[in-house]
């Protein structure tokens, strides 16, 4: 019972960290979905531990917490993805910001 | 009218060698304006290049390495309309007088790219073994894949028209090292490229960026995959 309450308690306050992110707007609206959805998905566990069973059950996996690794590693493998596209986008978006910032600066440079 | 012709020297710690290669374009090729862009160099690379006269200069805030310092070239060349753009290292390696026989193979042949390169005629330059076996390798490859021979497909010495330069500028994630992978692109878009037999002096300062054991490995496995890369987007064009 002990343990029940721990990893309810655990999962309400990963839920309540992120929420408070979102709320002081340190995350992205659109970045926020995935890790509130995380953050619910293993309050619900630690509420209904059951449910664990039925979803290692749909996906065929015969030991149930190993139904749990295999969804945190594609949650995971999801969000590397998508940060390592933003990294990407951000890094070109620098890059046209201090080629234009150059131009810019001979521009004036020049003018004066 | 004349052509506006920019030669375009990306520098990156050149401090030692920047200056005498400037010295050496202003009086073997003068029709052209030169600029020089510091990738945010370390030493006084900025300070030597501000006390030259007669030259154009843009200043990276931050260090974007040496294709991202070649593509905001090309951008300063499409911002101020030049027709044409070499493209010449700040270390000393290339020499100015060659610059014009590459600008007038352009133009008398109607050309889109004239790359100026070592291994066309035997001039003595040597590579390193790993580098040597790498280069023959691209070579293959841009022959087995566009029938054209490119005897030096590493070689920075290029003169660009405006069509080319411009696309270039416009490129997202320009590639880290445009070499053999942009000559199959350009080749496989129906862009005319063709080669000068150059002369090029061996570096005297600083280290190039090829340099050591690890940097050709490293060059190597990302070129392959950018070639590949190339021939997959083509593939998918191709299907549309």
């Amino acid at each position: 019972m002990i343990q029940h309450i721990f990893y309810i308690i655990i999962g309400l306050l990963l839920l309540f960290y992120i929420l408070t992110k979102v709320k002081k707007k340190h995350f992205a609206e659109k970045e926020s979905l995935i890790w509130l959805f995380s953050g619910f998905s293993v309050a619900l566990l630690a509420v209904f531990p059951q449910l664990l069973g039925l979803v290692s059950g749909f996906l065929g996996v015969a030991y149930a917490p190993t139904a749990l690794f295999l969804m945190t590693f594609f949650a995971i493998v999801i969000i590397l993805i998508r940060k390592e596209e933003q990294i990407t986008i951000i890094n070109d978006k620098i890059k046209e910001l201090a080629q234009r910032n150059a131009i810019l600066e001979e521009k004036l440079r020049t003018k004066f | 009218m004349l052509n506006k012709i920019l030669i375009s020297i990306p520098c990156y710690n050149e401090a030692q060698n920047i200056e005498k290669v400037i010295l050496e374009l202003q009086s073997d090729f003068s029709v052209a304006d030169i600029l020089c862009v510091n990738d945010c160099s370390k030493d006084n690379t900025l300070e030597v290049i501000k006390n030259i006269e007669g030259i154009r200069f843009l200043n990276l805030p931050i260090n974007l390495g040496y294709s991202g310092a070649l593509q905001t070239g090309f951008k300063y060349a499409v911002e101020n309309n030049y027709d044409y753009v070499i493209q010449f290292d700040g270390d000393g390696q290339h020499i100015a007088s060659e610059a014009k026989k590459l600008y007038d193979k352009l133009i008398n042949e109607n050309l889109d790219i004239v790359i100026g390169s070592r291994f066309k005629e035997n001039s003595g330059y040597k590579h390193g073994f790993f580098r040597t076996m790498g280069t023959k390798i691209f070579i293959f490859l841009i022959k087995l894949f566009t029938k054209q021979t490119i005897t030096d497909p590493t070689s920075g010495f290029q003169v660009l028209q405006k069509e080319v330069f411009t696309r270039y500028s416009k490129i997202h994630n320009f590639p880290e090292y445009p070499d053999a992978n942009l000559i199959i692109e350009m080749l496989l878009l129906g862009y005319k490229i063709d080669e000068v037999p150059v002369k090029m002096r061996l570096r005297e300062f600083g280290v190039s960026m090829h340099g050591g054991f690890w940097n050709p490995i490293k060059y190597m496995i990302r070129m392959f995959y950018s070639i590949l890369m190339i021939f997959i987007n083509f593939a998918f064009q191709l299907k549309k």
